[in-house]
Order: C-alpha cells, then sequence, then structure tokens
C-alpha cells in the first residue's frame, strides 16, 4: 500500500481461531463479492454464488450491504441473512460469512480496541512457580520418604527422582501440543503453570486434609477429599483447556462442570447401592499421632449406645430387600 | 491355616473327574480330596464290619435335593431310618436347598436296592446341622427296621471300633471303619471326633457301634488332615427326633425365619458363654488386649517377617471351629478375634504414624450383597476404662433373610504411643443386636494399660 490515506476500509479472510490471513484494501466504493472474476473481491468458493453480495456507500455516508441472489445467503456477525436482503452496516468489525469463506470487513472510521497484553507467562510469575516446584517435590519427598523403611537402597528414589518430572513434562509438552496446534504457540511454561500449582494443591489435599480431620475427630472432614480432589482436577482440566481455546471459556467451564457432576452422580449412584452411603470407606482411616489428638475422648459407653440408630437403619435395609427380591422369586438366578 | 471341617454332602468334581453326577459346587473351598474314597478299600473290613453292613444295608438312604424344574440334583447326603414309621435322620446341610427355597427343590431318597421315593421335612436343627425327614409313602420302607440309638449318655469307650456309613461322592454305599475318639476339644459345640475318612456325600449317614447302634451321624472332615473326621452326637438326633417325630411337615415356605430362631438361640449362649469366660492376657509390656481364652477357641500368632529395619509386629488369631451352615453361601454363629501389636522404634514416629493409619484403614467391612446388607458404623475417640485412648469403630450388617441376625465387626486402635500401638478387631456372626452391643462393651473394656500410665507416653 503505497497511500494508507487511500484506504477506507480492509477485507481479510479470517481463520477459525479469529486470525486473519490474505487481506485486501478497498480504496473506493462499491464493493461487489462473488466467485466471478468480475468481482471486486473474488471468492474462489464452490458455496459463493458468481454475483454473492455487494457493499455500497450510501448518500449520507453510511454502508449497506446487500445480498443478491445466491442459493446459500450469508452470515452477517453471526446472523443469517437470506438472498436479497439490505441492511446497514455498522459497528468496528463487521463479520461476513460466503459460503465457507469468513471475511472480516474492518472500517476506517472504526474505533480500535486497546492493545491486549500477551498471556504467555501463565497466571503466575517464575518466582512463585519456582516455590510450588520446591514445594511439591518437598511433599513428594517426604511422602516417599515416610513410605520407606530406614536405610532404603538409593534405588527406591529413582521412580520419584525420575518419575515426576517427566510426567510434568509429558503432561505440560502434551498441552503445549494443543496450544500449537490451536493457538500457534507452544506454551509449555504457561501449562505448567497450570499444572504445577494445581499438583500442589491436591497433594495437599491427599496428605493434609486426612491428617487435619483425624486430629479434629471429623470423619466427614476425611470423607470430603475425594469430592475436593475431584473438584481441584476439574479446575486444572478446565484452566489448560482454557489456555488452549480461550475463546471458549465458557464452554470449557460449562463442560468442566458437567464431567464433574457426571464424576460425581456415577461414583455416588455405586456407593450408594454398594456400601449405602456416599462415600466407600466404612470409617476414618487415619489416626491421630499422640501430639495431633485435639479432641477429649468420650467413654466406651458413648460408643456402645451410638450403636442403638443403627437398629433401626438396618431394619429399614433389611425390609427394603424383603420388597426388592420377594421370597418366591428367590432362587431364580 | 485354621479350617473348619468340610461339609460332606457335595462331591467335589474338581478331583474327580470321571464323577459327574454328585455335581453340585463344592460348598468348601477345600475340595475332596481325590483318593478319600479308597480308604474304604485300603483298609481290609472286619468280620464286624461286613456284619455291620448287612445289618445296616436296608436302613441307609441316599438322599437326594433335586431342583423340580430340572429333576438334577444340586445335593446329595446320605440319611438313615430311625423308625419304622419311616422317619429319616440326615444332615441340615443335606437338605439345605430344599429348607430355604423348597418352591424350587424337592427331597427323594433311593435305597442301596435301588427303590426310590419322595421325601418331606419334618423338622431340624440348624445347629447341631441335623434334620428330620420322613418317607411320604410309609408303606414303601416298612419292614426295613430302624437304627438303634445307643443308651443316652453312654459313649463307647475311646479307641473303640465304630463304623460310618454312607455313599461317598456318589458312587455307592460304602462303610469306613474308624475309632472313636470322644469329643474334639475346643468345640463350642459337642462335636465327635471320629479317626476315619469321610468323603463328600457320607453326610448325613449313620455312625455306629459294633452292635450297630447308633453313635453319631457324619458331619464334616478336616482336608489339611488324614482321618480326621467329625459326627454330631446321637443325643441331638435323638432330641431332634422326639421333637419332630409327630410334627405337620414343614410347609412349602422358606424356613429362614425358624433358622433365625434357632441361631438366635445359639447365639444367646454363644455370647453369654463368651462374656462370662472372660480374657486372657495377651502378654504385651504396655498394653493390656482382649484375647479370648481357648476354651472354644484357637489363636495362632505370627511375627513381623518383613524387613528387621522396618515396623515390628506380633500377630494373634483366634477363630472357632465350630460354626453354623446356612446355605452353601453362607456359614455363620461364630466369633474371631485378631489384633497385632505394633513396635515402631526402628521407624521413628513419623513412619510408625503412616504405618499405624495403613494398618488401621485396610480393615474390609463388607459391602451389599444378597444375603447381608452394606455395614452401618459408629466411630468414636473413647477412652478405656483406666484412660487409655483407643480410636473405635462399630460396624453392624444385618442378615436380609435372617430376621434379628446380625454381623458384628470392632476394630480398635490405640492413639497414646508415637511409636507403639495395638490394633485389635473383633467379628461376631450371627447375634442379636443386644449380643452385638453387649460384645462390642465387653471387647472395647478388655484394652488398657498393664500399669497406669500418663497419656502422654
Amino acid at each position: 500500500m503505497d497511500r494508507p490515506e487511500d484506504r477506507l476500509a480492509l477485507i481479510e479472510w479470517t481463520e477459525a481461531d479469529g486470525r486473519s490471513g490474505r487481506a485486501i484494501d478497498v480504496l473506493r466504493w462499491p464493493v461487489t463479492l462473488g466467485r466471478a472474476l468480475d468481482n471486486t473481491v473474488v471468492l474462489s468458493d464452490p458455496h459463493v454464488a458468481a454475483h454473492h453480495a455487494r457493499i455500497d456507500l450510501q448518500s449520507d455516508g453510511s454502508l449497506r450491504l446487500h445480498t443478491l441472489a445466491s442459493r446459500n445467503g450469508a452470515f452477517v456477525n453471526g446472523r443469517a441473512w437470506t438472498a436479497d436482503t439490505t441492511s446497514a452496516v455498522t459497528g468496528s468489525d463487521v463479520l461476513i460469512q460466503l459460503g465457507q469463506t469468513h471475511l472480516r470487513l474492518r472500517l476506517r472510521e472504526a474505533v480500535l480496541a486497546p492493545e491486549k497484553p500477551l498471556a504467555t507467562r501463565g497466571a503466575i510469575g517464575p518466582w512463585a512457580l519456582a516455590a510450588c516446584a520446591l514445594l511439591l517435590t518437598a511433599l513428594l519427598a517426604a511422602q516417599h520418604w515416610i513410605g520407606l523403611d530406614p536405610g532404603a537402597e538409593f534405588s527406591t528414589w529413582l521412580p520419584l527422582l525420575l518419575g515426576v518430572p517427566a510426567v510434568l513434562a509429558a503432561w505440560c509438552s502434551a498441552w503445549g501440543l494443543a496450544s500449537k496446534l490451536f493457538q500457534h504457540r507452544f506454551e509449555f511454561w504457561r501449562h505448567l503453570a497450570i499444572a504445577l500449582p494445581g499438583w500442589l494443591v491436591i497433594e495437599c489435599v491427599d496428605v493434609l486434609l486426612p491428617q487435619l480431620a483425624a486430629a479434629l475427630d471429623l470423619p466427614l472432614l476425611w470423607h470430603l477429599k475425594g469430592p475436593i480432589v475431584g473438584l481441584a482436577m476439574a479446575w486444572v482440566l478446565r484452566e489448560h483447556l482454557c489456555a488452549v481455546l480461550p475463546n471458549l471459556a465458557r464452554g470449557i467451564t460449562a463442560l468442566a462442570a458437567v464431567l464433574l457432576a457426571l464424576g460425581a452422580a456415577v461414583g455416588w449412584t455405586q456407593n450408594l447401592r454398594q456400601h449405602d452411603r456416599f462415600h466407600a470407606a466404612p470409617y476414618m482411616a487415619t489416626l491421630p499421632p499422640p501430639a495431633l489428638r485435639w479432641g477429649t475422648p468420650e467413654k466406651t459407653e458413648a460408643l456402645v449406645l451410638g450403636m442403638a440408630p443403627l437398629r433401626g437403619v438396618l431394619k429399614a435395609r433389611v425390609d427394603q430387600a424383603a420388597k426388592d427380591e420377594p421370597e418366591d422369586r428367590d432362587g431364580s438366578d | 491355616m485354621v479350617m473348619m471341617g468340610a461339609p460332606l454332602s457335595r462331591a467335589a468334581t474338581a478331583a474327580r473327574a470321571a464323577a459327574p453326577v454328585a455335581s453340585a459346587p463344592a460348598s468348601s473351598p477345600t475340595p475332596a480330596p481325590a483318593a478319600a474314597s479308597q480308604a474304604g478299600s485300603d483298609v481290609p473290613l472286619s468280620g464286624t464290619g461286613q456284619h455291620i453292613y448287612a445289618q445296616m444295608r436296608p436302613r441307609l438312604l441316599q438322599v437326594r435335593t433335586l431342583l423340580k424344574t430340572q429333576d438334577s440334583q444340586s445335593s446329595v447326603g446320605s440319611g438313615f431310618l430311625v423308625t419304622e414309621q419311616g422317619h429319616v435322620i440326615t444332615n441340615y446341610h443335606v437338605i439345605s436347598d430344599h429348607a430355604l427355597r423348597p418352591k424350587q427343590h424337592r427331597l427323594v431318597y433311593a435305597t442301596i436296592d435301588g427303590q426310590q421315593g419322595a421325601l418331606r421335612l419334618l423338622a431340624f436343627d440348624v445347629v447341631h446341622d441335623l434334620a428330620l425327614l420322613q418317607v411320604v409313602d410309609a408303606k414303601a420302607l416298612r419292614d426295613r427296621g430302624a437304627v438303634p440309638f445307643r443308651e443316652p449318655g453312654q459313649a463307647p469307650a475311646r479307641g473303640a471300633r465304630i463304623y460310618s456309613l454312607g455313599n461317598p461322592l456318589d458312587v455307592g454305599f460304602a462303610v469306613t471303619e474308624g475309632s472313636y475318639n470322644g469329643l474334639v476339644e475346643r468345640s463350642f459345640l459337642p462335636t465327635l471326633f471320629f479317626g476315619g475318612s469321610l468323603s463328600a456325600g457320607m453326610s448325613g449317614g449313620p455312625a455306629v457301634d459294633e452292635q450297630g447302634r447308633l453313635v453319631g451321624i457324619n458331619v464334616a472332615a478336616r482336608r489339611d488332615g488324614e482321618q480326621v473326621s467329625y459326627l454330631v452326637p446321637a443325643d441331638a438326633a435323638r432330641a431332634l427326633l422326639a421333637r419332630g417325630r409327630n410334627a405337620t411337615p414343614v410347609a412349602d415356605e422358606p424356613a429362614h425365619a425358624e433358622v433365625a430362631r434357632q441361631l438366635l438361640e445359639h447365639e444367646a449362649a454363644l455370647t453369654q458363654a463368651f462374656i462370662a469366660q472372660g480374657w486372657r492376657p495377651a502378654g504385651h509390656a504396655r498394653y493390656r488386649v482382649p484375647v479370648p481364652k481357648e476354651s472354644f477357641m484357637r489363636c495362632w500368632g505370627q511375627g513381623s517377617q518383613g524387613s528387621v529395619r522396618g515396623l515390628q509386629f506380633e500377630r494373634s488369631d483366634c477363630v472357632m471351629d465350630t460354626r453354623i451352615f446356612i446355605s452353601s453361601a453362607q456359614v455363620t454363629g461364630y466369633f474371631t478375634e485378631r489384633h497385632e501389636t505394633y513396635d515402631g522404634s526402628r521407624i521413628g514416629a513419623l513412619r510408625f504414624a503412616q504405618r499405624h493409619s495403613g494398618s488401621f484403614g485396610n480393615e474390609p467391612m463388607g459391602q451389599n450383597n444378597r444375603w447381608l446388607t452394606a455395614p452401618q458404623c459408629v466411630e468414636k475417640t473413647v477412652a478405656a476404662q483406666d484412660g487409655l485412648p483407643l480410636r473405635a469403630v462399630v460396624c453392624l450388617r444385618a442378615h436380609k433373610k435372617l430376621p434379628g441376625l446380625h454381623d458384628l465387626s470392632v476394630l480398635v486402635a490405640t492413639l497414646d504411643g508415637s511409636v507403639a500401638g495395638v490394633q485389635g478387631r473383633f467379628d461376631a456372626h450371627g447375634v442379636s443386636f443386644e449380643s452385638a452391643q453387649r460384645l462390642a462393651k465387653h471387647y472395647l473394656d478388655g484394652f488398657g494399660w498393664t500399669a497406669p500410665k500418663t497419656a502422654s507416653h
């Protein structure tokens, strides 16, 4: 373009992710669009008519888009226009779809949106990321150390030393490839900034919550570990997906919520059928160390008396079972 | 390691490829040894044996439980005539399918000479594993005589020859010679120890002395030993006959309620005796741990086999030999106790805490199935009578078909030690709710310190 001041508008071919490809300067009105070579903008798209649309400048200075005789009509800013429709086009960017071709019409008078910052760094900075890595390593190493008997072979540490970085690298690389596919950037660090804190949170819940529940003598809190970990995993998944497809953030959130709800429903149904309760574990399995036992023990009689309500509950289950499987159908299997 | 005797009504086809007849699936994990039926032929029968066989021959029956729809046998055992009116004694476990699902199963007998006919159930004693049947067409087996009982309370001398009869593995009627060895030790229910071979299919057959008088009824054999077999004492059969000979036949309704009633009677006596005998000390330096006295339980110990650098533990397993057969899928009416003592001084407090919790957490409590509800549990941190802090879990499951019966599990862990602890588990199978509460309390009260200590360590 030798003389930018002559440019009245710009027509760009856009991709599904919003990026623009080829562009044509508009130097005078009207502009015609179609497959025939006598159009101003020639669209070699078999789903476009020979003369598909025309953009005219009105006497009052406004622009009007006419769809001409065509089988497929057009989509203007996402709305379907049938053939032979005329309407004003306004706004900063006008998105026009003719056949399978996506175009963006940018007008000279349009107000520009402010510059967006680059989002390659991710949610947290490098120092926070390093701190997360350190904490996670410490937590995993402590767990591993506790699981080993004193004087264990050095080789028992290898799975941890090699496995954790390998798993993280593989996970983030896979997401990075997905980013490359949709965002044209291999965003390894951005995904690491999601995966690392996510894993840390999950690990903290996994290790610390049972201890806390045992110390406070709160079995209900103990049984919440599973749902909380599930929630954290859904959140991590959502963050990764949003980084890959930022335009679909709302859909991804809904998807993560649906997956979470589905997982919970399946798990709870299964548990209710097999164990007659929402959680599979029949009791709080973690024992508090003497220093962390904060509750006051009750008398043994309290526990024995606490059995009393079970009688009615069990009776109800037996009655229900008798209803579900009447005696005469017994042995049909 | 410890196993109850395997009931004898069903042949294990796994061990005998050529025996398609007695083909019900084995009711016990221990298959009958392939050579079991040889015992009768290996040992040359004495002249008395021939005499006994000739005398008993007309009174012996094979008792078959048949599926009504296809006339295939679901269970085969033996039985014998005890009156001239066609009363037959056999094991409850031979006819349990009929007792519990009478609409699906019917009972028939076959004599040695090939006569066949229908049987009906008059009464049963599920605790002693006995059933009283009657030949439907009483005329059919008249003039065959009856097996006489020994005088009540007069046991044969120890070491006396006795003869067990029955139809092992549905192969054919046999007489097995063995010795009378008195009562099985440490059995809650009186059970006779027969020093001879019993095989599947001989269940319910008579064991008689040299005069042909009833000593006991074949019921089970130990598969982990040789010639260790069990008989139900004849007195139990005598009592059942007295109670049931004029009874109206059990209607075509499942007998679950009656089974449950008998089991509740049994568990009441067992609970009473168990609590009355108290606990014996486990010999731990720091903790008082409840271990059952071995009057009707057997305990087995085991030390840590893992690394010497790891957690050191000792384990004790106490089980009852007496178990009550309800159906091929269910045995009940017994208690077990198990505990482990831990010494974590070599691994330190952090690692000990993890091992202690890990061990506490891997106790299965069962899940919902056809016979039992899912466990309902209560858990609390409690203080034993002397203040020892304990984490205790009590889980109860109810028997779906046997009204009033529950399975109790009590799980206990000590919380006072940072590098030492004890975990115990007590299970009572087939007890009433009240007994479950009493037993739970009894077990919890068995824990404490050997000498008063402060809770800090």
